[in-house]
């Protein structure tokens, strides 16, 4: 298994134009104009391109759903990463071999790639996206 | 104007255990350990496609480092973006009064380096790196 590059950081917050403007006058990174909210996701998201990667920023809608209760519960801040890989399947295959719990792959809420989460407890504490993009 | 992620900082318990995943499972190489003293830190740096992940060990139970991992316990702890200018950046932030947690640039891992305050954005630690190979404000 090869990891190739950090895609993306995933940041959490609990307002999104605040976030975005803070992100603009303090860092210098502006989001992406041309992006889309991806469907059904239940949660209001921007991009920010950085380099080879992009922020996520991403503020949950949902207040009974899944990441909503994460926000909670970790605060604001820096969420999880996502890390590039070719052959996904392979390297969930790879990972679960050497011990790690790790989600089935399944299509990423952008299109054209796949993904795998790599849970915290196996990574020290850190959520890890494993994305494969096609 | 920041060009790239230079690494994401990652807090730990126990450096040698935490390469027991990244290195030997994921299989990021290794390229520096260091021990930084005044800021109570051993790290390792593992390269990832052009940037760096680094795990950050506290080297005693008072250390910054160890009061985060009471607090939050092992995970992301700041992200670092490498610029430039590291000095000319930090001139342009405090003319604007962002919130710092350094008034002036210092050496660390990555270079010359400074930190913001996480308010400045919404929770997340940002260091701001300038490399020494590219570094032309006065040396330390």
């Amino acid at each position: 298994m090869k990891l190739n590059k950090i895609d993306h950081v995933v940041i959490a917050t609990n307002d999104l134009d605040d976030a975005l403007r803070l992100w603009e006058r303090n860092v210098g990174l502006a989001p992406d104009a041309g992006l889309d909210r991806p469907l059904g996701a239940g949660f209001k998201v921007a991009r920010l391109p950085i380099g080879d990667a992009f922020l996520e920023l991403v503020q949950p809608e949902d207040p009974g759903g899944r990441f909503a209760r994460q926000v909670a519960e970790r605060g604001e801040g820096l969420f999880s990463i996502s890390v590039q890989v070719d052959g996904l399947d392979e390297a969930v295959g790879y990972l679960r071999g050497k011990g790690a719990t790790v989600s089935d792959p399944e299509p990423s809420i952008w299109p054209g790639a796949r993904v795998a989460r790599v849970n915290a407890a196996s990574a020290h504490g850190v959520s890890i996206q494993l994305i494969e993009r096609s | 104007m920041i060009d790239k992620i230079h690494h994401i900082g990652i807090a730990v318990h126990d450096l040698d255990k935490s390469l027991e995943f990244y290195r030997d499972t994921l299989g990021l190489h290794v390229h520096a350990m260091d021990t930084v003293e005044d800021q109570g830190v051993r790290a390792a740096l593992l390269t990832i496609g052009e940037s760096e992940i680094e795990l950050l060990e506290p080297t005693h139970p008072g250390a910054n480092m160890a009061k985060f991992l009471e607090r939050k316990g092992e995970g992301l702890h700041h992200i670092c973006f490498q610029t430039a200018d590291v000095d000319g950046e930090l001139e342009t932030l405090k003319a604007k009064e962002v919130e710092l947690v350094d008034q002036k640039s210092r050496l660390g891992l990555a270079g010359m380096i400074c930190f913001l305050h996480p308010k400045a954005s919404r929770g997340v630690l940002v260091e701001l790196a300038t490399p020494l190979e590219i570094y032309e404000g006065p040396r330390p």
